[in-house]
């Protein structure tokens, strides 16, 4: 057996250490749950833990690796699942007490790609109630803390599955973004999240929040990782008719790269941490070779609004199949009106009353115009921005979030602040177009993360670049 | 401005039944949001198009296959009589 701990290998050195015999994928497993039965009381990331199906897949898996068997890169590898994907015959609650009980019937197919590989499915992790929000403070279960410092939000939503990988629960997790959920937890843990292109990973057995712009992607600790996650999850999928595979062939060497960087990255709101890390940033790509551009996005200051306005209503929409009639908690009432009513009022947290609340608002008649429409045509304007962008540029940086991981409690009470912490996320997801946060180093003991967008199924160049940028410093 | 009386009717829409307290909340906060997204008025669009102009998605064929689980959907219904999910009148009138 190996004296290193396991729960800090990459994927790619676990990978070749039980090929190599240098440990089993049951020690492997073994470690991962020991990492949760010490930790997991404290940071909360995890809502169930699969222990004996983990260790019995494990022991599958080295039996595969003793008779010498050809096995995929991800064989035996302990990942957590974010808790709004679906795993056959487990609980499958998206954090809120509508569906605590609830139990799939089905794998997602994301679900059925990594168990092909050999995955090991190891628990499901916390978020935010339906992904709605930016701390994973909303959950109805539990708060989850971030591993870098235990009085301060992992970042959500999928703030979970950030830090089971952050604390070695797992080496590896999916979430899902819909406004940055996976990026900025992923900034605020010190690990590689990606959002793929829209429609590169299929979004069937994802409980949809808005579906115009959720994707499911990797928290890894590498970009390397990260870029195998994808490739094993992505593809086209009858189930999703929004899934499709794209193609992008371009490959510039980091010495030859145009970088575009949003004037607004240095405007106020931005913290000066932010600041003087793009600057870093910026600097050690000069170093390399590349071009700096300086880009005037107008757009981008009004990204948030038109997100909120969107993803809001979709979400009404999306949300209004929770009725305690077919499954989920139910309170049953004499009318069905009543059963509507007292169920998803019990059901359903305070931030997701409020997200129903507007998108229903917006979408209504005498506001219709003047927010849901507006904010679609302003939606148009900032992906033909973004396009125009991306042919002047190979790729934008910004830092993924305004300013460092905040403390638990700070914004829970205040909406509008907390949806800041989407300020820099929310574009790649209007657009479609793929990101990446990469860890570039820490202010104190807290990571920092730089976000780069690329052109429509980039990922692997992204990532490429990416991985020059991890822990500059 | 987005009044609590506005807030009750919309609950009502959205089937919340919402306490006192939830209204006055949600109406304070809901009046926060959209004061922040009313930002987007300043943009003129009156030229953009709300057309999709992307390309359009191909459906698939709608046609019926096995499920061989429905047994655990059946398992998840809150109320069932006999093999049949069981839901309150659609018509309220029917029980008087």
């Amino acid at each position: 057996m190996d004296n290193r701990d396991l729960t800090q290998l990459s994927i790619i050195e676990a990978s070749q250490g039980l090929r190599a015999g240098d440990f089993s994928a049951r020690q492997l497993t073994e470690a991962c749950l020991g990492n949760i039965n010490q930790k997991d009381q404290e940071l909360g990331s995890f809502l169930s833990v699969f222990k004996d199906e983990a260790l019995d897949q494990a022991q599958l898996i080295d039996r595969s690796l003793s008779s010498r068997k050809e096995l995929p890169p991800l064989a035996g590898i302990p990942i957590a699942i974010k808790d709004n994907i679906l795993i056959h015959g487990h609980r499958c609650s998206s954090a809120s007490n509508i569906l605590k009980k609830y139990s799939a019937a089905y794998d997602a197919t994301v679900i059925q790609k990594l168990r092909q590989q050999g995955a090991i499915f190891i628990g499901k992790t916390n978020l935010d109630e339906f992904a709605m929000g930016s701390s994973t403070e909303n959950s109805a279960f539990q708060v989850t803390h971030n591993p870098h410092d235990l009085e301060r939000v992992p970042g959500g939503s999928s703030g979970g599955s950030a830090a089971a990988v952050a604390a070695g629960e797992a080496l590896a997790a999916l979430g899902s973004d819909t406004g940055g959920s996976i990026r900025q937890p992923a900034a605020f843990c010190g690990l590689v999240g990606l959002k793929p292109t829209y429609g590169a990973v299929s979004r069937y057995g994802l409980m949809a929040f808005a579906s115009s712009f959720d994707q499911i992607g990797p928290l890894t600790k590498t970009s390397q990782d990260s870029r195998l996650v994808f490739r094993s999850i992505r593809g086209q999928d009858p189930m999703d008719l929004t899934s499709r595979e794209g193609y992008f062939n371009k490959k510039t060497e980091i010495s030859k790269l145009r970088v575009g960087v949003p004037e607004q990255c240095f405007e106020e709101g931005i913290s000066s941490e932010m600041v003087k890390w793009t600057e870093k940033t910026i600097d050690y790509l000069k170093d390399q070779g590349a071009r700096i551009v300086s880009l005037d996005l107008s757009g981008l200051d009004y990204s948030l609004p038109v997100y909120y306005v969107v993803a809001t209503a979709e979400a009404s929409a999306n949300l209004a199949r929770y009725d305690g009639l077919r499954y989920g908690e139910a309170e049953t009432a004499k009318s069905l009106q009543e059963t509507y009513a007292r169920t998803r009022s019990q059901g359903f947290g305070m931030e997701v009353k409020r997200r129903i609340m507007l998108g229903s608002y917006t979408l209504s008649a005498g506001h219709y115009d003047a927010y849901y429409q507006q904010a679609q045509k302003a939606r148009k304007v900032i992906e033909a921005e973004f396009q125009k962008a991306l042919v002047e540029v190979d790729l934008i940086l910004t830092p993924t979030t305004p300013g460092l991981p905040f403390k638990i409690g700070d914004r829970i009470d205040n909406p509008v602040e907390m949806y800041l912490s989407d300020l820099l996320t929310v574009s790649a997801n209007l657009t479609g177009l793929p990101a990446v946060s990469i860890p570039v180093g820490r202010e104190g003991k807290l990571p920092v993360g730089m976000q780069l967008i690329g052109p429509s199924f980039s990922e692997d160049f992204l990532l490429q670049i990416g991985s020059h940028l991890e822990w500059l410093s | 401005m987005i009044k609590p009386s506005d807030i009750k009717q919309l609950a009502r829409l959205v089937h919340l039944d919402l306490t006192s307290s939830e209204i006055e909340r949600l109406s304070q906060d809901e009046a926060e949001v959209l004061n922040y997204v009313d930002r987007l008025k300043q943009m003129n669009l009156e030229q953009i198009s709300i057309k999709d102009d992307r390309p359009q998605i191909k459906l698939r064929e709608d046609r019926p296959v096995r499920f061989d689980r429905a047994g655990e959907l059946i398992a998840s219904f809150p109320q069932t009589e006999g093999r049949f999910l069981k839901v309150p009148f659609v018509f309220e009138d029917q029980d008087g």
